[in-house]
């Protein structure tokens, strides 16, 4: 599998968010760091087919991003994400299920499945109003994996989490990241230190850096930093 | 740099991707099907259990006042009703972006704008089951023609959609729906007014007037609607 970005460029007005980038994206976890602002979120919006890039192409094993089949093999969490107010953790599960084409009985399975994975089965039938932030970010992480996805695209997503979520969620990333394409924004250097086999930095708009975890033979934290200073 | 790698490099650049492995993986992706139906259903589920009572309320109120014998006013108090009922099926239109659900529901089978379709067309079923249950009451009971009858449940009712729809598209935030009830109210004020202008004019140029003003919303409201259909693509986000 492969997830192509060829010359893209977005623009916002006057502002370059994206500035040309030429990216291919294999099956694994490939981290996405760069600071506020860099890009990181541009590049995952339209990698989703959220935003229309303004200059180029990108395709997945050749299929357009704009193609429904594309939307068919996508899970996606965005960095901010809402629910309607009289949704309860299961309703919503089965919502976005519905709207992903899956069948009233395999959304069902699905759905006590990832809510068992979240760790959210005790409480699948309260109002998400109720929810704590790292409950709703849980939550977040469940529907993106509803269709059972090729890619998935993760932004920001371990805000929220306290340090036992994120063991756990780490976890659960890694054996996702074996037979799919996984991509995760942050800025927290350990997230991505821990479960990405590749890792793109980002800054001004632009790809800094694009290599493999296991070719950095210095502390992610401080490589990530000089990276950043000689860019 | 030769000739021959600047067209490679021009090539590699510009050429669109063959699509080789594209088509092998939708051999090996089956597609999952779905019908139009469906997603009707689904944004029937998903609508407000507010939005259908209060329609069920105004068309049963607006039937109810056809039954009040030597009541000349009917017609003017069910044009009055109208832009609530207005105002609560169009609110609903705008739920995705009010409820941060825009980004989730484009990433899905369906795309907003096809979900945004089914509700626009959800919306104009019930606007238009409440106009087709009070104009035959209003015709039998009270003796309105029919074509008036149109005319003033209409107009209230496009103005506040279209005034509704075009506030919700430009402000996002949840306080435009006081500017959407402004409207709605405004637009509950406009039957009191004709009731007093037909004592002092001609009604044949009244109604005259009010066909130009309905056609005029539909042209509008068409305009906002597709305004409404294009905007899931290229927003601005957290750039605004």
């Amino acid at each position: 599998m492969e997830l192509e970005l060829k010359n893209i460029t977005k623009k916002y007005k006057d502002k370059e968010a994206v500035k040309n980038a030429n990216v291919t994206i294999h099956t694994g976890v490939t981290g996405l760091l760069g600071a506020n602002g860099a890009g990181k979120t541009t590049v995952m919006r339209m990698i989703c087919g959220v935003l229309k890039p303004t200059e180029g192409t990108i395709s997945f094993d050749g299929l357009n991003v704009e193609d429904e089949m594309y939307r068919d093999v996508l899970g996606y969490l965005p960095q901010d994400f809402g629910y309607y107010p009289n949704f309860k953790a299961r309703d919503f599960l089965l919502y976005i299920a519905a709207l992903k084409g899956l069948d009233k009985e395999s959304a069902k399975v699905k759905c006590e499945e990832l809510l068992k994975k979240v760790n959210l089965s005790d409480v699948a039938n309260k109002k998400i109003s109720t929810f704590s932030g790292g409950m709703k970010q849980r939550l977040g992480i469940a529907q993106a994996l509803i269709n059972d996805p090729k890619i998935i695209i993760l932004d920001e997503p371990t805000a929220g989490l306290d340090p036992k979520e994120r063991v756990h969620f780490r976890n659960m990333i890694g054996e996702l990241g074996k037979n799919n394409i996984v991509i995760l924004s942050t800025h927290i250097v350990s997230d991505v230190e821990h479960i990405a086999d590749r890792i793109l930095m980002m800054k001004d708009g632009e790809f800094i850096y694009d290599g493999e975890i296991k070719d950095i033979n210095m502390d992610l934290e401080e490589f990530y930093l000089k990276e950043f200073e000689e860019a | 740099m030769t000739d021959k790698d600047i067209i490679r490099l021009v090539k590699d650049t510009y050429d669109v991707n063959p699509g080789v492995k594209g088509r092998s993986f939708i051999r090996e992706h089956t597609k999952r099907k779905i019908h139009l139906s469906s997603i009707i259903m689904m944004q029937l589920k998903e609508l407000n259990p507010l939005t259908i009572i209060i329609t069920i309320c105004i068309s049963f109120m607006g039937v109810l006042l056809t039954f009040i014998k030597n009541y000349s006013s009917s017609i003017w108090v069910c044009s009055s009703i109208m832009p609530l009922a207005a105002l609560i099926i169009t609110a609903d239109l705008g739920r995705s972006k009010r409820h941060q659900m825009t980004e989730l529901e484009m990433v899905t089978r369906f795309s907003l704008r096809m979900q945004k379709s089914v509700r626009i067309f959800i919306g104009g079923m019930l606007g238009l089951i409440i106009h087709a249950l009070i104009i035959p009451f209003l015709s039998i009971k009270s003796g309105i023609a029919p074509c008036i009858s149109v005319l003033a449940l209409g107009c209230p009712y496009l103005f506040t959609s279209w005034g509704c729809m075009l506030i919700t598209r430009k402000y996002h935030n949840t306080e435009s729906i006081y500017g959407c009830t402004a409207i709605a109210m405004s637009a509950a004020i406009i039957p009191i007014m004709v009731k007093t202008l037909l004592s002092q004019f001609n009604k044949g140029l009244l109604a005259t007037i009010g066909a130009v003003i309905l056609a005029s919303l539909f042209v509008a409201i068409t305009t906002e609607i597709r305004k409404y259909l294009q905007e899931d693509r290229n927003t601005t986000w957290n750039l605004n």
